[in-house]
Formats: structure tokens, sequence, C-alpha cells
């Protein structure tokens, strides 16, 4: 009988914590929809074909311009698999290529004003900032050993 | 205290509010330019919002159990100050694991803060979520096993660089370090 009381505590304890997190969870709900819009527009109105265009042949400086247009993109990272296959296909280099990849999953633009409400200002700019500086070094340390092992 | 915290998720929710109110004005304007490719966004972003749903409860379920069941002290010794290597490969072998959009995880690393995981390790979690298992065979398609795999390696090694510039970066931050405040009391206690 006290067995059952206490295990009936705590699913009322548990139930309360879960009506609470899910609470937090619905004052989010405005910022996933708008992120979601965003992510929506960003993927109609910058199509790939712009994408395509804004390299200019330059390996250091494409390898900035992916690691920007990377972070600026947003949505599944598949997309940047297509779009990266279709830039080493036209002659854009590896590093380019990879700092965009790793760029798109690693630097969030869309999602700031949400990370910056929930992690705060500062853990928000150190954090996508190191992330797009890194995703340049990544791409270097990636390509360097890719050839030297092929 | 629970002033304090009914202002903070107001606050959440009045900014998110704030946010999708622009959105809303750029989707007008959007609305007024092209309204064909607007429609389309909108579908496309309908479909990414359905495909959330299960995700966020998820989500919703792993804080109700952090919150309920996870001892601060414990969650503290192997994600906190103290914790050593152990928490640097939890933190990357869990940013890998969890799948879903980075952003629907915000929420439960702010309470995992709260309950004392370092800062740091919030920002090699999230790096982390980049390498994304199901999707390996669709990269190693694309450009090969040799890429793929040197590529996964170097981001979970250099991942900790993230963290470490995270947590230099945010100590001087009163706001940021009040949680870590926390943990220190919860270890001098």
């Amino acid at each position: 009988m006290q067995k059952d009381q206490i295990i009936r505590k705590d699913l009322k304890g548990f139930i309360l914590t879960l009506a609470k997190s899910a609470k937090s969870m619905l004052n989010s709900f405005p910022f996933f929809v708008g992120i979601v819009i965003l992510m929506g527009l960003f993927k109609v109105f910058i199509p790939n074909s712009v994408i395509y265009h804004i390299f200019t042949g330059n390996a250091w400086l494409d390898t900035a311009i992916g690691s920007l247009f990377g972070s600026i993109l947003a949505g599944n990272p598949i997309n940047s698999y297509i779009i990266a296959n279709f830039l080493l296909k036209d002659g854009i280099s590896l590093f380019a290529v990879t700092s965009f990849i790793v760029a798109w999953v690693t630097v969030g633009i869309t999602q700031l004003p949400y990370e910056i409400q929930t992690l705060g200002k500062r853990f928000t700019i150190a954090r996508n900032l190191s992330s797009f500086i890194l995703s340049m070094f990544v791409s270097l340390i990636t390509v360097v050993i890719v050839r030297a092992l092929s | 205290m629970k002033k304090i915290k009914n202002k903070q998720s107001r606050k959440q929710l009045n900014s998110g509010l704030y946010f999708l109110a622009t959105v809303i004005i750029l989707t007008i304007v959007a609305l007024l330019i092209d309204s064909e490719k607007t429609v389309k966004a909108l579908y496309y972003s309908l479909k990414l919002l359905i495909n959330l749903i299960p995700i966020i409860v998820m989500v919703i379920l792993f804080i109700a159990i952090i919150n309920f069941f996870v001892d601060q002290k414990k969650l503290s010794s192997y994600l906190g100050k103290e914790s050593g290597i152990k928490g640097w490969i939890i933190t990357i072998i869990a940013g890998i694991i969890t799948h879903g959009p980075i952003y629907v995880w915000f929420n439960l690393l702010k309470e995992m803060k709260k309950n004392g995981m370092r800062t740091g390790f919030i920002a090699i979690f999230l790096y982390n979520r980049a390498i994304k298992i199901p999707l390996i065979p669709v990269m190693i398609y694309y450009f090969g096993t040799l890429y793929t795999v040197t590529l996964m390696i170097v981001m979970i090694i250099t991942s900790p660089i993230i963290g470490l510039f995270v947590e230099l970066f945010t100590e001087k931050d009163s706001l940021d370090s009040k949680p870590m405040s926390g943990v220190k009391n919860i270890e001098s206690s």
C-alpha cells in the first residue's frame, strides 16, 4: 500500500515536471516557427544556381566564401552535399567545398536570435565565430590528409 | 524564485513573438515581391515544422527525465568542471548520436547548464551534432570513404577547440557565468 502511494506520488511529480518542460518548450515555439519560415524563404529565394556563381576560382578566397555561405544557408545537410558535389564538378576547390559543408552544419545564422535567448549572447557569438573560423581549418587539415593518403 | 522564473519565461516568449513578427513582416514583403515563390517556401516550412514535432516531443521528455531523475551533483560530476576527460568523451558521443535540428536542443542544454553542465561542453555537443551517422552513407556516395572518414575524424578531434574558446570567451560574461556559479555552490556544498 505504502509502495503504491510512493509510486503514485512519483508519477504525479514526473507528470508535473513533464508539464513544466512542455511549457518551457512551448515558450520557444514562436522561435521554431520563425526559424523554419526563414529556412523556407532562404531555400526558395537563394537557389543553388546563385551559389555556383559566387565562387571565384581562387582556392583561398573560395574557402572563406564557402564558410560564409555555409553559415548563411541552413537546412538538411544532404542539400549541402548535393550543392558541394555540383561545385566540385564545376572545378571549385575541395578546400572551398569542405569549408562550405562544415559551416553549413556548425554555424547557424537563422537561429541566432533563439540561441542568444536560450544560451546567452556571449556564448552564441563565441560558438558561431569559432565554428566559422574552425570550418576553414578543418577544411585545410582534411584536404591535406586526403591528398596525402590518396 | 518562482516570480523570477515566470519573468524569464515571459521574456523568452515575448522575444520569440517579436522574432516571429519580424519573420512574418519579411514573409509579407516576400509575398509582395514573388507570391508564387513565397507560397512554395511556406509549404516547405510547414513540412519541416511537421517533421519537427516528434523531435520536440522527445526533447520535452528528455528535459523532464533530467530534471526529475538526474541528481544535480551526479550530472555535475559527469559534465561539470570536475568531470575531466570523461566529460569530453560523453559530450562528443552525445553530440554524435542525438539527432534532429540543432536549435531543438537549446532548451535542454539550457536546463543542463542550470544543473551544472560546463559551457564548453555545450559548445562541443552542438559542434558534434554536425556528425550525422545516418547521413554518412550519403556523404560516402558523393565524396568517397576516405574523404568522409577523414572529415569526421578531423571534426571530432578539433571539436574541443570550440569548447575551450567558448569557455575562455564566456568566463567574463556575468549572465553566462551565473549558472556556472551555481555549479561552484554545488561543488562546495
